[in-house]
C-alpha cells in the first residue's frame, strides 16, 4: 500500500499489478493508475496491520482486510482488488501455495485452485501459522500430518517445549509425534526423553552427547562439564538455574561420601532413596536428624530417626521400621511387661524379656541374656544374697553403672568392698561407694568419721554430683556438732556449680541459725530454680515463718517481697496458696499490690486478685477506693454458686473489723455506715450482727453530727436506728434466745445515745427559740404595724421547737420496751424530762399569742 | 542429736516412703527392746521419728525444716548406662547395597539437565518455514 498523490488529495492505494516498466496502483475507481517504477519508489510505503503474508494475493486480501477490520482508509473498489488477488492465486505452483498459506494466515476461504494443494500441506502451512496458539490446536495439526514426514515440526514442538513440560498430557501427545525423529534428529531424541514423565534409561549417556553436540555460540562450554559430569558420577562445576533438586542432592551425596558433613544441608538431600541416605549415615555426613520439619516423606524420615536418633524417635517410628531391639529396650525400662511379651521374637527382644523376668523375680533363662548381661547379673545376685560380711565387687560390677542401684543398700550398710586395683580403674564406681560409707556414717552418729570419710572424697575429684553430697554430708555433721559458719561454708561450696534444691533447703536451714537474713538467699534461689512448684512453694512459706518468727526483724524484708512478688507474678495451679500470698501482700506490700503484676489462673484467682487488690487500695487513704467497695465487691462474691470458700472467711473478717469500729466511743465510726449497709444488702450477715451494726452504725452517725452541732436526717435515723428496732420486735423469735436480751440492749443503746444526741442537738434550738421569741415580742412593742406578721413568726418559731421535740419523742417511743441498762435508763429519764420541759414551756409560749 | 531430723534417726533416705520408715523402725527397734532402760531413750527418739514420718510429712518434697541426706535424691541411683540402664542404640542399616539407587538418583538429575538444556535449545532455534 502507498500514498498516491492526486490534483487535491492524497490517496492510499494497492498495487495490483507490474507491467511495461510501471506499477498499476489501485487508488480510485474501478481502473488502476499506471504508476512508472522510478515514480513508484519515491512513493511512502504505508504499513498495513495483519499476519505476515507470503503472496501478492496475500497482499491485496490483507489490505481488504485492513480497511474492513482495522478501519484503515482508502478508496480502492476492494472487488477490483479482490480480481486482482485471484489472478495471483493460480499462476504457478508457487504462487499458488504462497495463496493458500496466506489464506489461512489471514482466516479466509481457501481461493480457487486449492484442490492440487494435499491436505498434509494444508495442515502443515496452519501448524506454523499456529505454532504460538494453542498448544492442543497445534499438536491435533501435527498429528494430521503423515508420521515420518514433515520433520521440521521437531522445531515447532522445540521452541514450546516449557509449555509441553507443563502440561503433562500434550507432553505425552508430543512424545508420540516426535518419536519417528527421535533415531536420527538429537533435538528430537532430546525433547522426547525431556518430556518423559520418569527418567528413561541411559538419559546420563545421552545428556553427556547431547550437551558435547551444543558446543560454541550461544551455548557456553561449561553446558557439557556438567552433562558429563553428571554421566560420570562427579560432583558437577555448576548447577543448572532454578531448583534442580535432583542435581543438587546428587551433588550433595557426592560430597557427603567425600567426607563433608551435611548435617547443616538437609533440605538439599529430600529427593534421596534410603539407600543413598544409609551410606550417608554409615559414612558419618549425617548425624543428626534437622530440628522442625524435614524434606523427606514420614516413613524416610521415620526411618531415618531409628538410624540416628534411636532413643527419642516415636514408637509409631519404630513399629514402622520394625525396630524391636529399640521397642524391647524402651519396654523393659518402662517395666511394660505384656508389651515386651508381644513383640516379635528375637536374640535383643529375648535379652530383654529375661533381663525384665530377672529383675522381677520371675522364671527365666539365663540363655537368653547377651554374654555380659549373663555375667553381670549373676555377680549382683550373689553380691545381693543375704549376710553380714563385706563382699568385693567384681570388676563386671565395677564397670557398669546401671548395676549399683541394685546393691545400693548393701553399699549403704558397708557390705561392699572394692580392692585398690579397681578403686584406681574405676574411680567412679569407688567413688559411689565411698559416699553409700559416708551416709552410713551419718545415718550411724558417727560424726568424726563421718566428717573425715567425707572430706577424703571431696578430695578425690570424683563425679561433681558426688562431691557436692559429699559436702553435703559434711555440712551436716559440722551443723550437728554446732559448726553452723563451717557447713555453710561446705554447702556453699556444694552450691558452686551445679546444684539442686535439697543443697538449698539445707543451707537455707543452717543459715537460718546464723541468721534469718541469710537464709533467705537460699530460698529465692529456690524459688527461681526448683522445678517442682512444691519445693517452690514449700519455700516462701519457709522463708514467711522465718521472718515472722524472728523478733528482730521489723519490716517485711524486702527479699521476702521479692520471692512472693515473683511467685504472684507467675500462674500458680494452687489457688488457696495464690490467696494467701495475696493476703501476706494486702498486709505488707499494699502499694506493689495495688497495681504490681500479678498473674491469675481460673475464675476463682482473678476473682480473690480483684477482691484483695480492691482491699489493698481501701487501706491507701489517697486512693478512692474504701472498705464500702470492698464490702460491695464481697456482697457480689457471695451471690455467686458455688460460693468461693475463702469468701465466708473474708465475710468473717470484715465483720469482725465492724465489730471492733463500732464499739467504741460513739461518733469515732460513722465510716462503717457504707459496709454495713453493704453487707445488709448483700444478706451476709447473720440477724444479730444486721440489728447490732445497723444500730450502731446509726448511733455513730448520730454522735457525729451531734459533735458537729447537726442531727440526723429523719431518713437515715429511720433506716439505722428505728429500722433495727422495728425488725427486732418483728423478727424476735427469729434470734437465738440467748441473743434476745443482748442485742435488744444494744439496739436500745444506741437509740438512747442517739435520743440523746438529738435532745443535745434540740436544746440548741430551745434556745434559739427563745431567743428568738424574746426579739420577736421586744418588736411588737414598737413594730405595731407588722405585729400579725410577728406574731406569725413566733408561731413557726414554737411549730419548729415542737417538731424537734416530736422527734425526740420518737427515740423515746422507739426504746420503750426494750431492755435497757441503768446508766443508759437515767439518760433516757433525763432526755424524758427535757422534753417535758420544752413541752410545757412550748405550751406556755402558745398560750401567749 | 542437735537437730532432729527423722530420717536420719530412722537411718533412711531423705524422703523415704511411710513403708520404708516403718521398715527401718522395725530394724532399729528390735535391739533396743533388749538393751533395757539403756535402749529406751532411743527408742523414744524412734517412736517420734516415725510419727513425724508417718503424720507430719505429707509432703516432703516441700518441707524445708529438715536436713536433706542425700540432698540429691538420685545420687545413689543409675548414674549411667549399662546392662540395667540400656542406652538406645541406632538401628543396622536396612537398605542393600545403594548402586541401584545412586544410578537411578544420577539419571533423574540428568533428566532434570536435560530439561534444562532442551529449554535452552528451544529458546534458540529458529521457526521453520511453512
Amino acid at each position: 500500500m502507498v500514498v498516491v498523490p492526486g490534483r487535491l488529495l492524497k490517496r492510499r492505494g494497492v498495487a495490483v499489478d507490474e507491467l511495461d516498466g510501471a506499477v498499476w496502483v489501485l487508488a480510485k475507481g474501478e481502473e488502476p493508475t499506471a504508476v512508472p517504477i522510478a515514480e513508484f519508489d519515491q512513493l511512502r510505503v504505508c504499513e498495513v496491520p495483519g499476519p505476515p503474508v507470503l503472496g501478492a494475493a496475500g497482499r491485496l486480501w490483507r489490505a481488504n482486510n485492513a480497511r474492513q477490520s482495522t478501519g484503515v482508509k482508502g478508496s480502492w473498489p476492494e472487488y477490483t482488488a479482490e480480481v486482482a488477488a485471484a489472478r495471483f492465486t493460480g499462476v504457478t505452483l508457487g504462487r499458488r501455495r504462497a495463496a493458500a498459506i496466506d489464506a489461512i494466515a489471514l482466516d479466509r476461504p481457501a481461493p480457487p485452485g486449492q484442490p492440487a494443494l494435499t491436505s498434509s500441506e494444508l495442515d502443515w502451512y496452519q501448524a506454523c501459522v499456529d505454532a504460538a496458539g494453542p498448544l492442543s490446536t497445534l499438536l491435533d495439526r501435527l498429528a494430521r500430518l503423515p508420521a515420518a514426514r514433515y520433520p521440521s515440526r521437531v522445531a515447532l514442538l522445540l521452541r514450546r517445549a516449557g509449555d509441553l513440560m507443563a502440561d503433562r498430557e500434550q507432553a505425552d501427545r508430543a512424545r508420540t509425534l516426535l518419536e519417528p525423529f527421535v533415531e536420527d534428529d538429537p533435538d528430537a531424541r532430546a525433547l522426547y526423553m525431556a518430556l518423559a514423565a520418569e527418567p528413561v534409561p541411559f538419559t546420563a549417556a545421552f545428556v553427556k552427547d547431547f550437551t558435547r553436540g551444543l558446543g560454541g555460540s550461544p551455548y557456553p562450554e561449561a553446558l557439557a562439564a556438567v552433562g558429563a559430569a553428571i554421566a560420570d558420577g562427579i560432583r558437577p562445576a555448576a548447577f543448572p538455574p532454578g531448583r534442580a533438586p535432583s542435581v543438587r542432592a546428587l551433588d550433595a551425596w557426592l560430597a557427603g561420601m567425600a567426607g563433608s558433613g551435611l548435617d547443616g544441608a538437609v533440605d538439599v538431600l529430600g529427593p534421596l532413596s534410603p539407600d543413598l541416605l544409609d551410606d550417608l549415615v554409615d559414612t558419618g555426613a549425617l548425624t543428626r536428624m534437622p530440628a522442625g520439619s524435614t524434606p523427606w516423606s514420614p516413613t524416610v524420615a521415620g526411618y531415618l530417626r531409628c538410624r540416628l536418633e534411636p532413643g527419642t524417635a516415636p514408637p509409631d517410628d519404630l513399629t514402622a521400621a520394625g525396630f524391636h531391639s529399640e521397642l524391647a529396650r524402651r519396654y523393659f525400662l518402662a517395666g511394660a511387661d505384656e508389651r515386651l511379651s508381644a513383640l516379635p521374637d528375637g536374640p535383643k527382644v529375648r535379652h530383654y524379656r529375661a533381663l525384665h523376668a530377672q529383675r522381677t523375680g520371675a522364671p527365666h533363662e539365663a540363655e537368653d541374656l547377651e554374654p555380659v548381661a549373663r555375667k553381670l547379673v549373676a555377680a549382683v545376685a550373689r553380691l545381693r544374697e543375704p549376710g553380714t560380711e563385706a563382699r568385693d565387687l567384681p570388676e563386671v560390677v565395677a564397670a557398669d553403672p546401671s548395676s549399683w542401684a541394685l546393691l545400693s543398700e548393701a553399699g549403704l550398710r558397708g557390705h561392699l568392698r572394692l580392692d585398690a586395683d579397681l578403686r584406681l580403674r574405676y574411680p567412679a564406681c569407688a567413688a559411689w561407694l565411698d559416699l553409700c560409707e559416708v551416709q552410713r556414717l551419718v545415718f550411724d552418729g558417727s560424726w568424726p568419721e563421718a566428717a573425715a570419710a567425707g572430706r577424703a572424697l571431696v578430695t578425690s575429684g570424683a563425679d561433681e554430683a558426688v562431691l557436692d553430697e559429699a559436702r553435703n554430708m559434711v555440712a551436716f555433721v559440722e551443723w550437728q556438732l554446732g559448726r553452723p559458719t563451717v557447713a555453710i561454708r561446705e554447702l556453699e561450696q556444694a552450691l558452686a556449680g551445679q546444684y539442686n534444691a535439697g543443697l538449698l533447703v539445707n543451707a537455707a536451714l543452717v543459715a537460718a541459725e546464723v541468721s534469718t537474713r541469710s537464709a533467705y538467699p537460699h530460698l529465692a534461689a529456690m524459688t527461681r530454680f526448683a522445678e517442682d512448684p512444691q519445693v517452690r512453694k514449700g519455700a516462701i512459706i519457709r522463708a514467711l515463718g522465718l521472718w515472722l518468727a524472728d523478733d528482730t526483724a521489723e519490716e517485711y524484708p524486702p527479699e521476702v517481697a521479692d520471692m512472693v512478688r515473683r511467685a504472684l507474678g507467675a500462674p500458680l495451679a494452687d489457688d488457696e496458696f495464690h490467696r494467701s500470698l495475696l493476703l501476706t501482700s494486702v498486709f505488707h506490700d499494699t502499694a506493689w499490690l495495688s497495681d504490681g503484676p500479678v498473674a491469675a489462673s481460673g475464675t476463682d484467682q482473678s476473682a480473690a486478685l480483684a477482691y484483695f487488690r480492691l482491699r489493698a487500695r481501701a487501706i491507701q487513704p489517697e486512693r478512692k477506693e474504701d472498705f464500702a467497695d470492698v464490702a460491695r465487691m464481697l456482697a457480689t462474691l457471695w451471690a455467686r454458686s458455688p460460693r468461693p470458700d475463702w469468701v465466708r472467711d473474708q465475710r468473717d473478717w470484715l465483720r469482725d473489723l465492724i465489730d471492733r469500729l463500732v464499739h467504741r466511743k460513739f461518733g469515732e465510726a460513722p465510716g462503717v455506715t457504707g459496709m454495713v449497709e453493704a453487707l445488709v444488702a448483700g444478706k451476709l450477715l447473720e440477724l444479730r450482727d444486721e440489728l447490732i451494726f445497723t444500730a450502731q452504725a446509726g448511733a455513730h452517725v448520730a454522735a457525729a453530727l451531734g459533735n458537729d452541732g447537726d442531727a440526723l436526717s429523719s431518713d437515715v435515723e429511720h433506716r439505722l436506728l428505728f429500722g433495727p428496732v422495728r425488725q427486732y420486735w418483728a423478727r424476735l423469735t427469729d434470734l437465738d434466745t440467748d441473743d434476745v436480751e443482748p442485742v435488744g440492749e444494744e439496739i436500745g443503746r444506741c437509740v438512747v445515745m442517739s435520743g440523746l444526741a438529738m435532745a443535745v442537738f434540740t436544746e440548741q434550738v430551745f434556745e434559739k427559740v427563745c431567743q428568738r421569741w424574746n426579739e420577736l415580742i421586744a418588736q411588737e412593742r414598737w413594730d405595731v404595724q407588722n405585729r400579725p406578721y410577728l406574731r406569725q413568726n413566733r408561731v413557726k418559731a414554737l411549730d419548729l421547737l415542737d417538731t424537734w421535740i416530736g422527734r425526740c419523742r420518737g427515740y423515746l417511743t422507739a426504746a420503750e420496751r426494750l431492755p435497757l441498762s441503768q446508766d443508759i435508763q437515767a439518760i433516757r429519764d433525763n432526755i424524758q424530762k427535757n422534753i417535758r420541759d420544752w413541752a410545757t414551756e412550748s405550751r406556755r409560749l402558745r398560750n401567749m399569742l | 542429736m542437735r537437730h532432729r531430723n527423722p530420717y536420719v534417726i530412722l537411718g533412711i533416705p531423705f524422703g523415704s516412703s511411710r513403708e520404708q520408715a516403718n521398715i527401718a523402725f522395725a530394724r532399729k527397734a528390735r535391739p533396743l527392746r533388749r538393751a533395757g532402760p539403756a535402749g529406751r531413750e532411743q527408742m523414744t527418739d524412734l517412736t517420734w521419728a516415725l510419727n513425724q514420718i508417718d503424720e507430719g510429712l505429707t509432703q516432703p518434697a516441700a518441707a524445708m525444716a529438715i536436713y536433706r541426706i542425700p540432698a540429691d535424691p538420685n545420687v545413689f541411683a543409675t548414674t549411667g548406662g549399662g546392662v540395667f540402664a540400656p542406652v538406645a542404640e541406632p538401628m543396622p542399616r536396612r537398605s542393600p547395597d545403594s548402586r541401584a539407587a545412586f544410578d537411578q538418583l544420577r539419571e533423574a538429575a540428568a533428566h532434570e539437565y536435560l530439561r534444562y538444556l532442551v529449554l535452552l535449545r528451544g529458546s534458540e532455534v529458529a521457526p521453520p518455514a511453512p
